[in-house]
């Protein structure tokens, strides 16, 4: 009896000393995340230029909403990079981390160089590569036009296409360095004898990649894919600071869509920008939730 | 493990001071901002905000006059660059506004007055200086019958040009092109003689402004249309009726007259490069004369001119396109509009002269909305002979659109600012997207008027008429 008590006593103050922890970081969630999410739900369902008294409309922006062409091409170019970013950086940086756990002269150097750029603002990145690009003056057509490979300067940002593929290259500069530290994580937590006894069954290197490394990364790749999506989904830098969206709207993806109606200098409409953050996150979560439909067994294994 | 425990309650110390010391940074910046400094007995002070990019502008050269030349009113200014609109947007929302503060456009303006910000000048305006001023400087700044602000200056825009790429080119300098045809043909032939070095035109896709400096105002002087497409004739928006200066510049921008990479330049990249021999022509407002004569230090040498606007061969040409977007205005909380509103006069009756007396080796043109000292500076013999003048006469052909409707819409749907640069870059489906912004702009025209937001009858002015307007 008494010792039930004294535990009893003992969870209680254990709550109190996890309440007690919690709350600071708490009260600051509360302040800085749920209440202007619901500040913005709020506003979803007025009109509100930031200045004037907001009026109520219903739903009247998310019909808008579902009519706005721009929007859903914003949505389909997010979804595009998300794609195209997996794509392309999934593989490069799985490749880099076999090759770098390898016996290669140099590879601490590797490691660092191919990292570093994550430890660099993706604004300041974005404005390089964007003096990179540059049509006039530009050292990426320099360098084509110095090797011979053009005549004229090519505008990089000023075709669709080319400039989907810019943003591209710096997302995957930026990121692919961090998901190679990753893999390179999970490839040292593999057992060393597996590959032994491969090699003394014959085993060659690709052999021992596809039958050993690949199957016991697995785990590995959902957290990864997730990161990418995530990523992906919160896009805003670097595209604003590359092409802000243009040509015309052809780049310009959910968050600079958002952000546009928000703070644009010609007559803001915070009511209707709130309308498609909400839009946004229901997007996000979806596509969350249909990912973690399809590999929810895996994680679970994992 | 004692270590390791002592380090964290030491690092978590550091924390929470660097914690608190930073909320009391913020907590002591509000009484840092001038607002209920110790005053000298007797002595008004008024707090304003001015927009500008540098620390020193003609507004704040003359705010220091005004504080020397009297001694019952301080004015203590301060100046913002970026984002000027949001700063003020938030400090009314935040009940921290200035006595007076600058204005940047008029649709600005009209949120302003909508939200109950600012406090009607009529009763303050001083019958002086209503006879000194241009009419339309207050009218701009009128709404329901009553002054909310002042314009203080005359903009307009004016093609520059540079002398020395124009002689390099086998151009007479003295010859600038008269219409878009003879322009295009100019653009070739200096963007050819400039093998990548220079080139003909410069067009800052980038800035959102671009399309009311560049085709609006051709629009305009053809007799066309109004600014944003709307046509004053029919009370309706109709962007078709810009389909051939669209055309055109999409000419120029496929011809490569254009310098590269104006899908990513705003105007102060094409004036960078205006500066600095590598553009040829480009529009630009008529404050840039100042800007390049004193204020860009890398145009020092730059030999460059203005010429009236061309438009296209044959064409009857129409009024000039005159704006008065920015002016200033007073806070409804302000206690000392008296005041603000003598700050605000002595502004812009002495803009132009202030400059002078303080740096009298830096000529430049007035604009100002008091005709009298247009005519006093301007006919100076040092001014007259300033860079950049030859584009400053027909200043009678100057008028202005008593309402810019698309400046009182709420859009919904793709801005033209965000359409013109695809059609312009690459030249296809332009009547399909043009009746859709018609359509867009006009449904938002159509809701505007149902709220009562803009009146039927300035829409659509009797025997309205782009020539005599």
């Amino acid at each position: 009896m008494r010792t039930t008590y004294k535990n009893k006593k003992h969870r209680f103050g254990c709550k109190i000393q996890i309440a007690l922890m919690l709350a600071p970081l708490l009260a600051l969630f509360l302040l800085f995340n749920v209440y202007p999410l619901l500040c913005s739900v709020f506003y979803s369902f007025t009109k509100y230029n930031g200045v004037a008294v907001q009026s109520f409309v219903g739903f009247d922006n998310y019909k808008r909403m579902f009519h706005d062409t721009s929007w859903w091409k914003s949505v389909w170019n997010t979804l595009q990079f998300t794609v195209m970013g997996y794509v392309v950086q999934v593989p490069l940086s799985l490749l880099t981390a076999v090759l770098l756990n390898g016996k290669i002269r140099g590879r601490n150097f590797l490691r660092t160089t191919f990292f570093l750029p994550n430890v660099t603002s993706t604004a300041i990145i974005g404005i390089i590569f964007y003096f990179m690009f540059a049509s006039y003056n530009g050292i990426v057509n320099g360098l084509l036009q110095s090797v011979g490979l053009i005549e004229r300067p090519i505008e990089w940002l000023a075709n669709v296409t080319l400039a989907k593929w810019v943003i591209i290259l710096l997302n995957t500069w930026g990121q692919f360095g961090f998901f190679m530290v990753l893999f390179l994580a999970a490839i040292q937590r593999i057992p060393l004898e597996l590959y032994e006894s491969a090699v003394i069954d014959g085993a060659n290197t690709r052999q021992k990649f596809t039958r050993i490394t690949f199957p016991l990364l697995g785990s590995m790749f959902p957290v990864i894919t997730m990161m990418v999506i995530l990523n992906a989904f919160q896009l805003f830098d670097s595209v604003k600071v590359i092409t802000n969206g243009g040509p015309g709207n052809e780049t310009s993806v959910m968050a600079l869509h958002i952000y546009n109606y928000f703070f644009s200098t010609s007559g803001a409409q915070q009511g209707y920008a709130s309308a498609l953050s909400v839009g946004a996150t229901v997007i996000t979560a979806l596509v969350g939730a249909l990912y973690l439909g399809l590999t929810g067994k895996k994680f679970h294994d994992s | 493990m004692k270590r390791k425990r002592l380090t964290a309650i030491l690092s978590s110390i550091l924390l929470v001071v660097m914690l608190v010391s930073g909320c009391s940074e913020t907590k002591n910046a509000p009484t840092q901002d001038g607002s209920t400094v110790s005053q000298p007995q007797g002595k008004v002070e008024l707090k304003a905000w001015m927009r500008g990019s540098g620390n020193e502008s003609t507004a704040t050269i003359v705010t220091d006059e005004f504080n020397e030349k009297q001694s019952d009113i301080k004015v203590n200014y301060e100046v913002y660059g970026d984002n000027y609109t949001d700063v003020v947007k938030l400090a009314f929302a935040s009940n921290e506004m200035p006595d007076y503060f600058s204005v940047a456009t008029i649709g600005d303006l009209k949120q302003y007055v909508d939200a109950g910000y600012l406090a009607p000048l009529d009763d303050y305006i001083s019958d002086e200086f209503r006879e000194k001023i241009n009419p339309s400087a207050l009218a701009q700044y009128t709404y329901d019958g009553k002054v909310y602000g002042i314009a203080d200056s005359a903009r307009f825009i004016r093609l520059y040009y540079n002398r020395d790429l124009f002689e390099k080119s086998g151009l007479d300098p003295n010859q600038p092109p008269k219409t878009l045809e003879e322009m295009l043909t100019f653009a070739k032939q200096i963007t050819e003689a400039g093998k990548g070095e220079y080139f003909g035109f410069g067009l800052p896709i980038k800035s959102g402004s671009t399309w009311e400096r560049n085709i609006d105002n051709i629009a305009i002087l053809s007799g066309l249309t109004g600014p944003w497409a709307f046509d004053y004739t029919t009370g309706r928006f109709d962007f078709a009726k810009q389909t051939p200066i669209i055309e055109y510049f999409h000419e120029l921008y496929a011809s490569g007259s254009i310098m590269p990479g104006s899908e990513s330049m705003d105007i102060e990249m094409v004036r960078a490069n205006f500066a600095t021999d590598k553009i040829a022509m480009y529009f630009d407002g008529n404050w840039m004369i100042n800007g390049y004569n004193n204020e860009i230090e890398a145009a020092k040498n730059l030999n460059y001119d203005t010429a009236l606007v061309p438009i296209f061969d044959g064409q009857k040409r129409a009024k000039d396109y005159l704006t008065m977007d920015s002016g200033l205005a007073v806070s409804i909380n302000s206690k000392h509009i008296a005041e603000a509103v003598k700050a605000i006069e002595y502004t812009t009756l002495n803009l132009y002269d202030a400059s002078m007396n303080k740096y009298p080796d830096r000529i430049a043109p007035a604009f100002s909305l008091v005709e009298e000292v247009n005519v006093r500076i301007n006919s100076m013999d040092e001014v007259k002979s300033t860079k950049g003048m030859s584009g400053i006469k027909d200043m009678e052909n100057l008028s202005s659109f008593p309402v810019v409707p698309s400046q009182k819409i709420t859009l919904e749907g793709d801005s033209r600012e965000v359409v013109y640069p695809i059609l312009v870059i690459e030249g296809k489906d332009i009547e399909k997207e043009l009746q859709k912004l018609s359509d867009s702009y006009n449904a938002a025209l159509d809701k505007a008027i149902e709220q009562g937001v803009l009146d039927e009858s300035d829409l659509k002015p009797e025997g309205f008429d782009y020539y005599t307007r």
